[in-house]
């Protein structure tokens, strides 16, 4: 083992932006997209997060200020069914510079107070006393897609052919190429069941009905169709919703299939909310900056289903909302910022409507993105290969994780650089730093060959639990300081009395949708990870003696106590679907319950909706069989009664008799029942 | 070691469709690499004429009517000889013949034990170290790194082993009814580059990576020749220093002229690591081939002056191990070899003129 030059090394710092954030605006802010392109950008979605408490409600207003320079923060349009939230998405306004945003992030967490965040309508959020913040910074929206001034109200008018004897439930869905003027969303009299969609990367109309993007109501949509006719092209486009990137100016969207799905026709009436994300936050597949917008499209369809009851004279409506979204990091303990986010939420509404939530389990089985490594007292784990694929023009990032309540001044954790794959590791490349008694985040830079390539840090997330990423900066030539290829390896020691569990996460690192970001995605590579079976298909069981596993490859946005989590099946005797992530026995959360994706061999994928009306396509995924269970709850969520729901409705479907048995052994992966 | 991607690797073979259609652009028909020493095709070209497989029987029935006179010599013009002018009448093939024996006038070699010195009108141009099997089997590991890429890359590796005219056409904005001495030009030092690395690859002669390691089990076929240097980047990097020139030569035909010729050499690295991509090199064998490569170039530039020139002539020894990225070849210099004299070539010249005057 080399030891790192320290000429080269300068010493570790600290910061109050979580490492991400850090590494964004740090080194590097060269190689997301977020750096490009900011010049028309002078607003970014963030998010803070108080562990104590909430947010109390004032009056005043405060800009915050650092360095010299002076910034204002606003919310989106927020549900006021929560008066005093934990958590709130903010955007920050007025900050040309990018370099300035972070030292202002950075020191809007160290000062003894933030500032107060700008409701719309008036009024401000400020902080409460003992609220400590963590936070996700950066989305940039472009200028013209952002409405400071907007009120974010809206009105949404009832549709007179619905029965209002009869039960009414509202589905709300956050993604990525929602078509709202599809004519499968019809509802009787051919009038759009779509009331609300709001399409966040638009160009606002100065409508003010939101902060940032634009709404198209029901309303909207019927006077687009009396201007346009059949031409959906048209419609989009008049709408505002062909955005740079979007799947809706192609012929197949997520959002399409998802809502299609979550919206199949049934006895039930149906209403329907829906969130478009911008799509250049579907890029970064390890779900940076998506939070904030996804938690921001929560709080809108939380509102909006309020204003639809009250078209309907009513105070509420059951609800079931589908997000077919996931990342691969995570503690994987419910305690995340956007798990405890959404159970916010969902706790609170359920107080007086029954409220659903359907996520995805994930597709990551097979992907080696997940390890875990048992560590005795007073030793040194084997060095965990992690393969580093070359043209990679995206960042890449792995979190390790400390067990609850394990201090990291017992654990030493080295990362090597890349070395032979039948040989000892590489020369080393960062020892992680200190922690900071503060609580803030410490890093170094990752060296090699005297140029900075990553960053190693170390930080406390809201639950108490420490953790280390390593970030990596693309590895394709002609790009500045590009990392290395090849099989890098981590090295940890445990110094402590106990033996420990560690666990490690690779994020997601995939070229998705329109947007070909040259990502490529690293693995880990052990000799000990059987990939295939003795009869040569891909092993869906984890080797004995290896680090690499299957298991706990779950979603790690799908832990929280609130979303039934849901997998995918294969075959008429229902198995799992190869891809499908399976949970650990005995942790916090499993898969609930899951649905068919693919019926045969030959029919790979379930069928749903293009973008276009008249058609339908196969796509495969968990991010398909979520919706699926989500339009069973749907169906009977209007017989749920309000209040909390322990199983989040999972015993009242297993009781409509839909759901097929599900062997033992795949319980991991297809939960207690199976959707056909 | 490969990934795993499931349904997405078959979507490098879909690549396969896009790439194949520029190869119908090749100004030269018959000039690639060894096929222009197929022998005396010229007689062939005498079947697609009718006529002549007639003429044994019009002239006994006709010639009377042209006379008994003898032919006045002073009444013959010649065909005009300045500048190569009559290279605009030969075949394709040819004028490839001839490229290729002005070429080997003045190329040259000398062969040693660890090494081989590439010479040009008896001076060095190029010295070459051979590898040590330590630093071979070290490279190794970069060929197994490289594996992921073949599903994507599978289509432009199968696409690239005959003519790369097409991968840098549609860099440059050729089209043949335009551009065919530009695209003979192209084909032209692709040739030049095969007689050329030929050379060292026989007298160096190092085992391919799959010879060394059964693992790597490359998605091509090996190809029957030593490793080291690379022909495929030796091919790349001569074309797009040949093409870097021509940019240079039009500054009114390109308003991104700069970014163009960054787009070459990217190419030419992409060519190259596609070899490694296919298990076929180490990465090695492509430094060496980007020296040989733009060497070449230099000469054919520089042959087409009017005026000589004295170029640098290059080392390198290879021995560290390393990968083959453009940037890191651009900032290297192993050693300078005193310098080497190129003269005018006519046919080079009378093609460089001729390629030039396709753009405005």
């Amino acid at each position: 083992m080399t030891a790192m030059n320290p000429d080269m090394s300068p010493p570790p710092t600290a910061t109050a932006l979580g490492p991400y954030t850090a590494w964004m605006y740090g080194p590097g802010n060269a190689y997301d997209f977020f750096a490009a392109d900011r010049g028309r950008a002078p607003h970014v979605l963030s998010g803070v997060v108080g562990r104590a408490g909430g947010h109390v409600p004032t009056s005043s207003r405060t800009p915050i200020s650092a360095g010299g320079v002076t910034a204002s923060l606003y919310a989106p349009t927020m549900w006021d069914g929560l008066p005093s939230p934990c958590f709130v998405p903010f955007m920050m306004s007025g900050v040309e510079a990018r370099s300035a945003e972070g030292a202002l992030l950075d020191a809007l967490w160290r000062t003894a107070g933030p500032a107060d965040v700008a409701l719309p309508g008036g009024g401000g959020l400020g902080p409460k006393a003992g609220d400590e913040t963590f936070m996700n910074a950066g989305f940039p929206l472009r200028e013209d897609s952002v409405d400071l001034a907007a009120s974010g109200a809206s009105t949404l008018s009832a549709d007179p052919a619905v029965d209002p004897k009869k039960p009414l439930v509202v589905i709300g869905i956050i993604d990525d190429g929602i078509p709202f003027a599809n004519r499968a969303f019809d509802g009787l009299g051919r009038r759009t069941r779509v009331d609300a969609c709001w399409v966040q990367g638009a160009a606002h109309d100065g409508s003010g009905r939101v902060r940032f993007g634009r709404e198209v109501t029901g309303d909207d949509i019927t006077s687009l169709r009396q201007a346009h006719g059949v031409d959906e092209d048209a419609i989009y486009r008049a709408a505002g919703a062909l955005v740079d990137g979007t799947s809706l100016s192609g012929d197949i969207a997520h959002g399409a299939h998802t809502l299609g799905a979550l919206a199949e026709s049934s006895d039930v009436q149906v209403r329907i909310i829906a969130v478009d994300l911008p799509p250049a936050s579907t890029w970064d597949a390890s779900g940076y900056g998506r939070d904030m917008l996804m938690l921001a499209g929560m709080h809108y369809i939380f509102d909006r289903a309020d204003k639809l009851a009250a078209a309907y004279g009513k105070t509420t409506l059951p609800m079931v909302v589908n997000i077919s979204y996931g990342y691969s990091g995570g503690a994987h303990d419910g305690q995340s910022t956007l798990e405890a986010a959404f159970d916010e939420l969902i706790e609170a509404r359920r107080a007086k409507a029954p409220t659903g939530l359907t996520l995805p389990s994930g597709n990551m089985l097979l992907d080696a993105m997940h390890a875990v490594a048992e560590v005795a007292s007073c030793a040194e784990m084997d060095p965990l290969p992690w393969r580093v694929q070359p043209s990679d023009r995206t960042s890449t990032f792995m979190e390790c994780w400390l067990p609850e309540g394990l201090s990291p001044d017992t654990v030493s954790f080295r990362v090597h650089g890349p070395g032979p794959t039948y040989g000892p590791p590489g020369p080393e490349a960062a020892t992680a730093p200190v922690a900071d008694p503060g609580g803030l985040t410490t890093m170094t830079p990752i060296f090699w060959q005297g140029k900075t390539v990553g960053q190693l840090s170390l930080d406390q997330d809201r639950s108490g639990r420490w953790r280390y990423l390593v970030a990596l900066a693309p590895t394709e030539s002609g790009i500045d300081g590009h990392a290395p290829a090849g099989l890098w390896k981590i090295a940890v020691t445990n110094n402590g009395p106990a033996a420990q569990v560690l666990r490690f996460w690779i994020q997601r690192d995939i070229s998705y949708g329109h947007g070909e970001t040259g990502a490529r995605q690293s693995y880990f590579d052990e000799a000990a990870n059987a990939r295939v079976t003795r009869d040569g298909r891909l092993s869906e069981d984890d080797s004995p003696d290896a680090m690499t596993r299957r298991a706990g490859s779950l979603n790690g946005m799908a832990t929280g106590a609130t979303p039934l989590i849901v997998g995918a099946a294969r075959d008429r005797s229902a198995r799992a679907e190869m891809y499908g992530s399976a949970s650990y026995a005995g942790d916090a959360r499993e898969v609930d319950l899951s649905a068919m994706v693919s019926a045969t061999e030959a029919e790979v994928g379930r069928l749903s909706l293009t973008v276009r009306s008249g058609s339908r396509v196969r796509l495969s995924g968990t991010s398909v069989s979520s919706p699926a269970v989500g339009a069973t709850l749907r169906d009977i969520i209007a017989a749920q009664p309000a209040g909390a729901s322990s199983d989040n409705y999972a015993a009242a479907l297993m009781a409509t008799g839909l759901f097929g048995p599900v062997e033992q052994k795949d319980a991991p992966r297809l939960g207690r029942g199976v959707r056909t | 070691m490969s990934g795993f991607q499931g349904l997405q690797g078959l979507q490098g073979l879909q690549g396969l469709q896009g790439l194949q259609g520029l190869q119908g652009l090749q100004g030269l028909q018959g000039l690639q690499g060894l096929q222009g020493l197929q022998g005396l095709q010229g007689l062939q070209g005498l079947a697609g004429h009718p006529g002549a497989a007639n003429s044994q029987t019009s002239a006994v029935s006709i010639r009377h009517v042209a006379g008994q006179d003898p032919i006045d010599p002073t009444k013959i013009t010649e065909d005009d000889r300045t500048n190569d002018q009559q290279m605009e009448y030969w075949a394709d093939p040819i004028r490839g013949f001839i490229y290729v024996a002005d070429f080997l006038k003045n190329y040259g070699w000398t062969p040693a034990d660890d090494h081989i010195t590439l010479s040009w009108g008896g001076k060095t141009m190029l010295k070459l170290g051979r590898p040590s099997l330590e630093l071979l089997v070290k490279q190794l590991d970069y060929i197994d790194n490289y594996m992921d890429l073949r599903a994507d890359r599978g289509g432009e590796i199968i696409g690239q082993m005959g003519s790369l005219a097409g991968d840098y056409a549609y860099i440059m904005g050729l089209t043949p009814s335009r551009h065919g001495r530009v695209l003979e030009l192209i084909d032209l030092t692709q040739t030049l580059c095969s007689f050329a690395v030929s050379i060292p690859k026989h007298y160096l002669t190092v085992r391919r990576p799959d010879q060394l390691d059964g693992r790597l089990m490359p998605m091509i076929q090996t190809p029957g020749h030593g490793s080291f240097p690379s022909g495929h980047a030796t091919q790349a990097m001569a074309i797009a220093t040949v093409l870097a020139a021509v940019v240079d030569a039009v500054p009114e035909h390109f308003p991104d002229g700069e970014a163009r010729k960054k787009l070459l050499f990217k190419q030419a690295e992409r060519i190259a690591q596609n070899r490694t991509v296919a298990g076929v090199h180490y990465p090695i064998d492509s430094i060496a081939g980007a020296y040989l490569g733009r060497e070449i170039s230099r000469i054919i530039v520089a042959s087409a002056q009017a005026t000589p020139s004295a170029l640098g002539g290059q080392s390198y020894n290879a021995t560290e191990n390393v990968d083959y990225f453009y940037d890191d070849f651009a900032a290297m210099s192993d050693g300078q070899n005193g310098t080497y004299d190129v003269t005018r070539s006519g046919p080079i010249a009378w093609l460089w003129g001729k390629a030039i005057g396709q753009f405005i």
